[in-house]
Order: structure tokens, then sequence, then C-alpha cells
């Protein structure tokens, strides 16, 4: 007893579906960021927009709800703090898939699911075969999440691109 | 009118059509029939391409999304309702800081969510899988309780609760000043509805009494925070899991073998926790820095020639 525990241990240090799990978190987390950045910048403009129409007291209540929702649903271009946010996103985003990938890579030596691994830690007596259930479909999943994963970072590298270069051209 | 005890679709569809959020409508239908460890990725996805029309409505549609996900669960054990939890939770953000909208989304996405979804499934097993080396009836039971007096996730999560309690504080605080400014504006004349509503909604300035409170939450915060991190450290030494345990006590027949499952998996969850509660203390720890410079350099900028009991005399009474 206790020999399955450690060898399943010994191959599996940190389960597939756990990785994406927190791959999938730090991937979504910078545009937080830029959600972030996006709400303070709105709430600075509407500060500055009552100021100002508190100040000059002939705007009407009603311009000024107007264009109070205006403010709310705009979209912002993308220059200025707000294009080096983003662009500091894409980085990061970049970063943690490609920090992913390798772990998952480097953890498992590559992306293929083994059907049958042999052990020998204590308290195992000599050699022992374990066997790994559905590693077939295991590998296609995890083939399948390898792909989306790089389909996602080549998209991130794309963005990135286009914006440094619709910079460059400005 | 949106209730925890409506069913899931009613809620869903009372989000897409009175507030507007931009959720797919298949994904939806998708997410009534998906189980296991796709919620939480579905969770995360939604959360971050709803469309902020504002706060109210992602964290109405996300609250929607986590009920209608959380109910669905087919796991035989109670689960904690972490949906209603975030409701009451996040009613606070409008009142918060900047630095504390940042700290109320760490601890929903980096330790709430990474809880339910990731934690929960690693330890699920802690007790099936622990076992012994030895048929002695009862000695398997008895050694794991040995070991393991409470479980990490219960900590956490009486942790995650107790952290989160004197948020509760302040929000209370405020909607006793919305109760007596709404009582003060009836008294004088001024009783139009627009004038009440605009109260509900306004923000308040952490002025005053306000600010003790805030101020006064964010040190317990930081006192529960380190509690429980030493209570860890106390109960759990080093951090991490270890592999193999010896356990001796009635009725285990001499020194027994005993394993522990996934121990690996559990050490790096443990300082992945243990690292993400570090930011939230400096977090606040932060917050508390940036109130009290913001109060003191208001004051000196203020009033040259009050004394101090004035200053506290004003802060106090100010409502």
């Amino acid at each position: 007893p206790g020999c399955e525990n450690v060898c399943y241990d010994q191959f599996f240090p940190v389960s597939h579906i756990r990785l994406w799990c927190l791959q999938l978190v730090f991937v979504s987390t910078p545009t937080l960021l830029v959600a972030m950045y996006v709400a303070y910048r709105n709430h600075n403009d509407k500060k500055r927009l009552l100021q100002g129409s508190g100040k000059s007291s002939f705007l009407s209540n009603k311009g000024q709800e107007e264009e109070l929702e205006t403010l709310k649903r705009r979209r912002l271009p993308i220059a200025g703090a707000l294009w080096w946010t983003y662009a500091c996103s894409l980085v990061f985003r970049l970063l943690f898939e490609g920090g992913f990938m390798y772990a998952l890579y480097v953890v498992y030596n590559g992306f293929q699911m083994p059907r049958l691994v042999q052990c020998d830690q204590w308290p195992c007596p000599n050699l022992v075969d374990c066997f790994i259930s559905r590693p077939t479909e295991k590998t296609i999943f995890t083939v399948f999440m390898a792909t989306a994963s790089s389909i996602c970072m080549v998209l991130n590298m794309a963005e990135l691109v286009y914006l440094v270069a619709k910079a460059v051209t400005r | 009118m949106l209730t925890l005890h409506a069913t899931p679709w009613q809620l869903v569809k009372a989000c897409h059509m009175t507030h507007g959020a931009r959720l797919r409508c298949f994904t939806l239908k998708w997410a009534a029939n998906c189980r296991g460890g796709q919620r939480g990725f579905l969770l995360l996805w939604i959360h971050i391409h709803a469309k902020p029309a504002g706060q109210h409505c992602t964290l109405r549609c996300l609250l929607c999304l986590l009920h209608l996900l959380l109910s669905r669960v087919t796991n035989p054990e109670p689960k904690m309702n972490w949906a209603s939890f975030y409701a009451v939770i996040s009613g606070v953000n409008r009142h918060s800081t900047g630095i504390g909208r940042i700290w109320l989304s760490v601890l929903f996405i980096f330790r709430i969510l990474v809880l339910v979804v990731a934690a929960e499934s690693v330890w699920g097993d802690e007790k099936s899988g622990f076992t012994c080396n030895t048929q002695q009836p009862g000695c398997n039971s008895v050694c794991y309780d040995h070991f393991f007096p409470i479980s990490h996730i219960r900590l956490w999560a009486l942790q995650l609760i107790l952290v989160s309690t004197p948020a509760l504080l302040v929000a209370m605080h405020v909607a006793h000043r919305r109760h007596v400014d709404k009582r003060l504006y009836k008294l004088s004349g001024r009783a139009n509805p627009k004038d009440l509503e605009q109260i509900k909604t306004q923000k308040m300035k952490i002025t005053g009494a306000l600010w003790w409170t805030y101020v006064i939450s964010l040190l317990f915060r930081i006192v529960f925070e380190v509690t429980f991190m030493y209570m860890f450290y106390m109960i759990y030494p080093g951090y991490k899991m270890i592999r193999l345990v010896k356990c001796d006590s009635y009725p285990c027949p001499n020194t027994v073998d005993c394993f522990v499952s996934r121990p690996t998996e559990k050490t790096v969850f443990t300082v992945f926790m243990l690292a993400v509660s570090g930011v939230c203390i400096l977090l606040n720890i932060a917050e508390v820095v940036f109130l009290v410079g913001k109060a003191c350099s208001k004051h000196l900028h203020n009033a040259g020639d009050t004394t101090m009991g004035a200053w506290i005399q004003q802060k106090l009474c100010s409502y």
C-alpha cells in the first residue's frame, strides 16, 4: 500500500486540468487591467464634466445627461497611455501563454500521455508497472488545448504587431 | 428584480434583457449543460467579455451565471454558495478606493475562483486516497485525523469568509448614512423621488466616520490574514505537503507508514494561495497608507490653526 500514491505523485506533479485552469486565470487577468484603466479614465472624465458644468450653469440638465451617456458608451481610441496599457497587457498575455505551454511540455515531456509508466520509488517493490486511464483521449485533448493556446499566441502577436505598426505610421 | 430564488434561466433572461450585457446566448445554453472543470473556464470567459456597461450590469450577470452554474453541480456534498457571498461583497465595491477594488478583484479571481474550480478537486480525494500500510480497521481514520486536524480547503474557505467580513461593516455604515440622508431630505421638504434615487446611487466620499470605519475594517482584514497564515504555519509546518507520515496512535499496531495522495499538487496550490495571500496583505497595507496619507495631506492643506482635538472632533462628527 502506498505505492500507487507515490507513483502517481512522481509522474503527475500537477494535473493537466489544474495547469489549464491556472493558465486561463492568468491569461485573462491582463484584460482586467485594461478594463480597470478604462473605468478609471471614464471616472476622471465624468468628474471633469460635472465640475465643468457646475461652473457654467447655462448647460441644461438634459444636455448634461446626454453627455454623460455618450461618455459611458463611447469607445476610447487606443492612443497614449491606453496604448501602453493595452500593449503591456498583450505582452503579459503572451508571456503567460508561452510560460504555461513550456511548463506543460517540461513537466510531461511532450504533449503525449504514455500508456504505461515504470516506477521504482519506495515503497514499491523493485520495478512496478503503472497504467494510466484513457491515455489516447487525454493525448487528443492535450494536443487540442496546445493548438488552441498557440492560436491564441499567434493572435496576440498579430495584435501587437498591428498596434505597433499603427502607432508608427501615425 | 433579480433575486437569488429565481430559477437560473429567469435570472439569465432578466439579465440579458434589462441590463443589455453582451452575453452570448449560445454560450449560456451550453453553460446549462456543462459540468466539472468546464464551468470555471466558462465563468471566466463570460466575466471578461460581458460588456462593461456599468458595474451593476457586469456584477449582476456574473451573479446570474454563478448561480446558474453552481445550481447545476451534481456533487452530493453540500457546496458553499459563493454566488450569494459574491453578491454581498461586491456591493462594497462602489464605495472602495481604487486599491480596494484591486484587492476585491484579486480576492475573487485568484482566491475564490481558484479555490472553487481547482483546489477543491485536488483535495477531493484526500481522505479516500490516504492509504496506510495496514489492514487494521480504524487505523486509517485515526492517522488521517492525527495529521490533518483541519483540511487546507476548509481553512482557506474560513479565511476568505473572515477576511471579507470587515467589508460588511463598511457596507452597513454606508447604508446607515444613506438612511440618515434620506430622512434629512424628507424633513427639509425635498422629497421628490428623483432626489431620493440620487441618494441611493451616489458614491459616498470616504470622510468622517466612514473613514474610520474603513480604516478599522482594513486593519481587521490584515489581522485576519496574518492570523490565518500563522495558523497554517503552525498546523502544517513548512507549507510543504509530506508524502509519507509515520503514525503510531492506537489502534495502529507499532508504527505504520501512511501515504498522502497528490502531495506535490497540494504543495503547488498551497504555495500559490500563500503568495496571493501575501499580495492581498500588501494591497491592504498600501491602502491604509494611502488613506492615512490622503487624510493627513487634506488636514495640512485645509486648516493651519485647528488643534488635533478639533480635527478628530470634526472627523468623527462630519456625517
